[in-house]
């Protein structure tokens, strides 16, 4: 392009009269020539090349200057909230006193904030569990290996460690974790099972789970992982998502039937209606999850 | 109680279940086949109930979501307004996944189109509980759903550009997310309630009475600024070109037509049902969303014209389309909601219409997005061609198409403002 | 100003202080770890300014003895506490999935600096444009 070519009244009037017609001047085909644009992996950084802008001083000075100020006010805002621990606040209203007073009777659960999150407010633990299998699902979207992503060479590279010592890692972590697994697995299970008696419930048995999980990995392999779960394990997953789905619309759809509700004396461990199993398949996916994630990020594989 | 009424529960419900059995299907296709059966299931269901309550003069209900009345339990909140918004929801977004099919088999890997319709199921279920929902904290945890759903439909497609507009979504959304729970928290204690009646009459009895003046205060501006930032308007619209320039073409239809518009649904919500318009006005609240709203307008279009690529143009428009819709909000009276709600659904369906004839125009032009490559490209795909004028020419607002009514409501509005 | 409610609310005021820096850290620190941290940060703060909000004066733990049957003479608020629960699983997706698109753009592009990300798309832009 010339020097006029370039000026801006010249770039005005192509740009009003729409350069010049397609059909006159040929241009209905496509333009050759432009391949689908694919950037190189790992452009190597030459010194110099690379201009790195950082934020303008005057921006950082501001954003700093913003979040005091935010600091500030939220400060003042404590100072006029309700005092801390004080039994006159408007929070303990009817609400509270009927989760609480009445709470044993209507969910059957010991812990009366198990049967909360689990009876009185169900849509929002739905939601919750919701959340995970959509974390899930994306963090396997970005990180399982295909064509245009594939992950560091760690496999190779264990492997052959495998087949020299014959062994994955250390002894002293494969020998301490087959005494401390099996523990960690009861525990897992007991703290599932135990949602509506004590403290405790799907969520924390499940990371308990998913800890145990993530343990015999690193003490004893990905092969014996694999030969435990063989892929399964994303299956596992869905089918635990989907009968939570159905469980909790059994819970909280009110036009679908009575209640469902205590079949056994409170206190035991078979009572409290429907918050036992949902608490035992909460626990078995987010178990499975916390595994899926370790797997992804490590290897790139389930 | 007749069974239309359990459609909006429904269809949240199925949309999650559907979502859930999307992910073992291997071939993409037969999620496509199942996810369109469901959106158009829902549409079907959200029209009967729309002509329900109409025939039944108008008034809302409210659903319980669980064997407990409200304080004590969830609830769900459905009139003709949340139904005709699902209705143009599951419409819309069957509209531009159909649209954008070709597309999203080229960008996304065969293995994980399966996965990228759950993720979509999921987008859709978390903007349909925005829409019914009458708890603010299960709006808060439809929030998180519906942010880890956008920034995978962006970075679905795996190049190096679309993960980093996914990132940068990301931050300024938690951003977002986190202020507003913060607003939740501060309001949660000073009422004590979570359920939008019960939180109405204790912030209004709060107000009469004056106390805790600077915490209703510090939620109110929590709430609002971390739902605005989500919206894109003028000081937050950094992220918008990028991200929804970088998408595959679905994506951008359904991220800059229906996610934007639920989030001012969300505040519409708040300002009617939780705080009451009296108290939003005695705070300026809506002389602050006009100011910025126009600002967007006019810088939304002024960076729009220097583009050179058409989906950033495309998505600066929608900055400021939005400008557009907090203009209407901030006129204060019941007229400006109802001509934002028009102008919300009017732009929805342009805007997708936009942006899935811009990604066949440059599916024919080599995959370029430059408007230089783009010359003729509406000679080689005629359909593609009018359909793009025809949608630019709504988006204008010239007569007898969709854009012209909605803007006339705007107008109007703002003439029969009181001085 | 009563400074002497800010006394008494001290855990609320660590909450708010430590929101303001993992804020901060999330706003203004290039390195995409750091950032990860920051939203950590303002998410935890946030559950501790939930979960003070819920103390009673007196009160103990809502867990009835399975046994007997019999509550605590006064109890703590329950409501926060079970939306607690809600917002640590959700911190803990988020913050799965934030860290999982950090490694996929570390994987791609090399470093974890969003500042010298962003030079690096610009040169390539700039080198496609110019055929």
């Amino acid at each position: 392009m010339t020097e006029t070519e370039n000026k801006q009244s010249n770039k005005l009037i192509d740009w009003i009269n729409g350069d010049y017609a397609p059909a006159e001047s040929g241009m209905i085909t496509a333009p050759e020539g432009r391949p689908r644009a694919r950037v190189k992996n790992r452009v190597p950084v030459d010194d110099g090349a690379v201009k790195i802008i950082r934020m303008r001083r005057l921006g950082r000075y501001l954003a700093v200057v913003g979040t005091l100020l935010m600091m500030i006010v939220m400060l003042l805002v404590v100072m006029e909230l309700p005092l801390f621990g004080d039994a006159s606040s408007p929070v303990v209203n009817e609400v509270l006193d009927r989760y609480l007073y009445a709470g044993l009777e209507e969910t059957g659960a010991t812990n009366l904030v198990g049967g909360l999150i689990l009876n009185y407010r169900g849509f929002d633990t739905f939601g919750e569990s919701t959340v995970l299998f959509i974390a899930m699902t994306a963090v396997l979207l970005l990180l399982k290996n295909d064509r245009k992503n594939f992950c560091l060479p760690v496999e190779k590279e264990l492997l052959a460690d495998e087949a020299v010592n014959g062994k994955y890692s250390s002894i002293i972590l494969s020998r301490n974790a087959c005494v401390v697994v099996p523990f960690l697995l009861v525990f897992a299970l007991y703290v599932m099972f135990n949602g509506h008696l004590s403290p405790g419930g799907g969520f924390s048995g499940g990371a308990i789970l998913g800890g145990a999980l993530i343990l015999s990995e690193v003490a004893f392999g990905s092969q014996t992982m694999r030969k435990l779960f063989r892929g399964h394990i994303y299956h596992i997953i869905a089918v635990c998502s989907t009968l939570i789905t159905c469980v909790e619309i059994r819970v909280i759809a009110a036009h679908l039937g009575d209640h469902g509700h205590p079949f056994g004396a409170y206190g035991n461990i078979i009572s409290a209606g429907f918050i036992m199993p949902l608490n035992v398949l909460v626990g078995i996916e987010v178990g499975c999850i916390m595994y899926s994630f370790y797997s992804l990020f490590s290897r790139g594989d389930i | 109680m007749s069974l239309v009424y359990n459609v909006p529960f429904v269809s949240i419900f199925l949309s999650i279940l559907i979502a859930v059995l999307c992910t073992l299907f291997k071939n993409g296709r037969n999620a496509q086949r199942l996810t369109f059966a469901l959106w158009i299931g829902v549409a079907v269901g959200s029209a009967m109930l729309l002509s329900t309550l109409m025939f039944n003069g108008g008034t809302s209900f409210t659903y319980a979501a669980g064997h407990y009345p409200a304080p004590w339990g969830n609830e769900l909140r459905a009139g003709p307004l949340e139904a005709l918004f699902a209705l143009v929801y599951s419409i819309v977004m069957l509209l531009s996944l159909s649209g954008g099919a070709e597309h999203t088999f080229e960008d996304v890997v065969e293995e994980k189109v399966s996965l990228y319709y759950t993720v979509m199921n999921l987008l859709f279920a978390g903007m349909l509980a925005l829409i019914y929902t009458n708890d603010i904290f299960t709006s808060y945890v439809f929030i998180e759903i519906s942010t880890i759903a956008a920034c995978s439909i962006i970075m679905a497609k795996g190049e190096g550009e679309s993960l980093l507009e996914s990132m940068r979504y990301l931050i300024m959304y938690l951003i977002g997310s986190t202020m507003f729970l913060f607003g939740v928290v501060i309001l949660y204690s000073i009422t004590g309630h979570l359920l939008m009646e019960f939180l109405q009459k204790e912030i209004v009895a709060l107000w009469m009475s004056g106390e805790y003046q600077l915490p209703l205060a510090a939620s109110l501006a929590l709430m609002l600024i971390g739902l605005c930032i989500k919206t894109a308007i003028f000081p937050f619209h950094s992220i918008l070109p990028g991200a929804h320039g970088s998408a595959t073409t679905a994506s951008s239809a359904v991220l800059s037509g229906l996610l934007l518009e639920s989030y001012v649904i969300l505040i519409i919500k708040i300002f009617y049902r939780v705080f009451t318009p009296e108290i939003i006005a005695s705070y300026h609240v809506y002389d602050i969303m006009f100011a910025f709203g126009i600002i967007a307008m006019l810088l939304g279009s002024y960076y729009a014209l220097k583009e050179d690529d058409i989906k950033r143009m495309l998505a600066y428009s929608s900055a400021a389309q939005m400008g557009y819709i907090f203009v209407a909000i901030g006129i204060g009276t019941n007229a400006g909601a109802v001509a934002a709600c028009l102008h919300i659904i009017t732009h929805a369906f342009t805007k997708a219409m936009l942006f899935t004839t811009s990604g066949a125009l440059i599916g024919v032009s080599g995959h370029s997005r430059d408007f230089y490559d783009l010359r003729g490209a509406a000679h080689r795909d005629r359909l593609a061609g009018i359909g793009f004028t025809i949608g630019a020419i709504s988006m204008i607002g010239v007569p007898l198409l969709a854009c012209f009514v909605s803007k006339l409501y705007i107008a109007i509005a703002s003439l029969i403002y009181p001085p | 100003m009563n400074f002497q409610a800010l006394l008494i609310n001290y855990h609320e005021a660590a909450a708010v202080i430590v929101f303001c820096i993992g804020f901060m850290t999330l706003m203004l620190h290039p390195n995409l770890i750091k950032k990860v941290i920051g939203v950590n940060l303002s998410s935890s703060s946030m559950f501790l300014f939930f979960g003070s909000r819920g103390y009673i004066e007196g009160g103990e733990a809502t867990i009835l003895d399975p046994v007997t049957l019999e509550a605590p003479a006064v109890m703590v608020n329950l409501i926060p506490t079970g939306l607690i629960l809600t917002g640590i699983v959700v911190s803990v997706s988020i913050t799965a999935f934030f860290l999982a698109i950090t490694l996929r753009i570390y994987n791609r592009y090399g470093s974890m600096d969003l500042d010298e990300i962003l030079g690096l798309i610009n040169i390539n832009k700039n080198k496609r444009f110019q055929q």
